[in-house]
């Protein structure tokens, strides 16, 4: 499952349907690891690497922001490819040894009469030929003048938990963020800024939706609101011990722990429901598996399979320890 | 008559915009279908 020639045709499919989808890559794109073995492995990585900026520039991408598994094949070649590409790379935090950003830290993208303001960030890696910068510190420095910019802001970051949790301490008026390097896949944006990890290794596309009426006023997510209200009521129900008339303050009158417990539950779902009932502006979300049901984008994939016959020329890579040759669309792991 | 007409201009305001986004992230060089 996945692909990019699949990608590429759930994109098309949207612009054929007149909605002008905006696409947005959060970064650890390119490679699969930090750093990569010398020698042919990196060879092979890179042309893997260039496959994947050629098929975005047919298919479309409205920015990407880098990540740490980004530079795995050395800045030089990050910079080639961002000569390459028709897309922005974005990065606020991201410098030189001179301390100057590499990259744009934002782009501004109109769509539907409406400027969306799109951020690049990460939070720290190990690199010897890059500089990153304090994450939060570097978003402080620019989110007023993207802010007053933009209707809507969209923050791309490649991030570590410990860093997300910092920013949501901050009241940014940031309106959504997409986010790399955790291995989850969101089911909904949680009851901060509403943030998503779209899947990993591009097996699956998240297309959001979000209906903005009044831009001065926050997003509500609605699929936060209706997973805790189910996950909430459930487990509240579960407290009536069978009974679902039960009181349940007055069953557990006695137990003060549990009626702890309760009245924070009762809270949740409070503010779940009222966000709900509140709601102007909204998100929703659906995944998009780029399963066989997907066709495969003729153009796409004759980009792939050049750049497959590249990896044959340049003596890599062999059977894996299955025996499967490269073509094989198996070749190298087991579901 | 300026009721009418603000109540008008009110309502294309608070017409919807809908954006559609189509995010991806952690892709891993990752460019094969497979199955």
């Amino acid at each position: 499952m996945g692909g990019l020639a699949r990608k590429a045709t759930v994109i098309e499919n949207l612009k054929n349907q007149g909605l002008n989808p905006i696409i947005l890559d959060a970064g650890d794109l390119l490679f699969k690891k930090n750093i990569i073995d010398p020698g042919v492995t990196t060879d092979v990585a890179k042309v893997n690497a260039e496959i994947i900026i050629d098929s975005f520039n047919h298919m479309g991408c409205d920015a990407f922001s880098l990540g740490s598994k980004d530079f795995a094949g050395g800045l030089d070649f990050v910079l080639e490819q961002y000569k390459k590409s028709n897309f922005p790379f974005l990065s606020c935090n991201i410098v030189n040894k001179s301390g100057e950003l590499l990259f744009e830290p934002y782009t501004i993208i109109k769509s539907n009469n409406l400027d969306i303001g799109v951020i690049g960030l990460t939070s720290n890696f190990d690199n010897n030929e890059v500089q990153v910068l304090d994450p939060i510190i570097s978003l402080k420095n620019i989110i007023n003048e993207v802010s007053n910019r933009s209707d809507i802001v969209i923050l791309l970051f490649n991030a570590t938990q410990q860093d997300l949790t910092k920013l949501y301490n901050f009241d940014f008026e940031i309106d959504m963020i997409l986010s790399s390097r955790g291995r989850t896949r969101s089911s909904d944006g949680g009851s901060r800024i509403p943030t998503y990890i779209a899947g990993d290794r591009g097996k699956i596309l998240y297309k959001f939706e979000l209906n903005i009426i009044d831009e001065k006023l926050p997003i509500t997510d609605l699929a936060w609101c209706e997973n805790t209200i189910k996950r909430v009521g459930d487990r509240l129900e579960k407290m009536k011990q069978g009974n679902p008339d039960s009181d349940l303050i007055n069953l557990y009158k006695n137990d003060q722990k549990t009626l702890s417990r309760i009245y924070g539950y009762q809270a949740q779902l409070n503010q779940a429901n009222q966000s709900l009932e509140n709601a102007i502006n909204s998100i929703t979300f659906e995944k998009i598996e780029l399963d066989k049901l997907v066709f495969d984008n003729t153009k796409i994939l004759k980009i792939v399979d050049k750049g497959k016959e590249k990896i044959l020329e340049i003596g890599g890579p062999f059977m894996d320890s299955k025996g499967r040759l490269p073509g094989d669309p198996h070749h190298g792991h087991n579901h | 008559m300026i009721s009418f007409l603000y109540f008008l201009t009110a309502q294309d305001t608070a017409e919807k915009n809908i954006l559609t986004i189509i995010g991806t992230t952690n892709v891993h060089g990752e460019i094969d279908p497979c199955g």
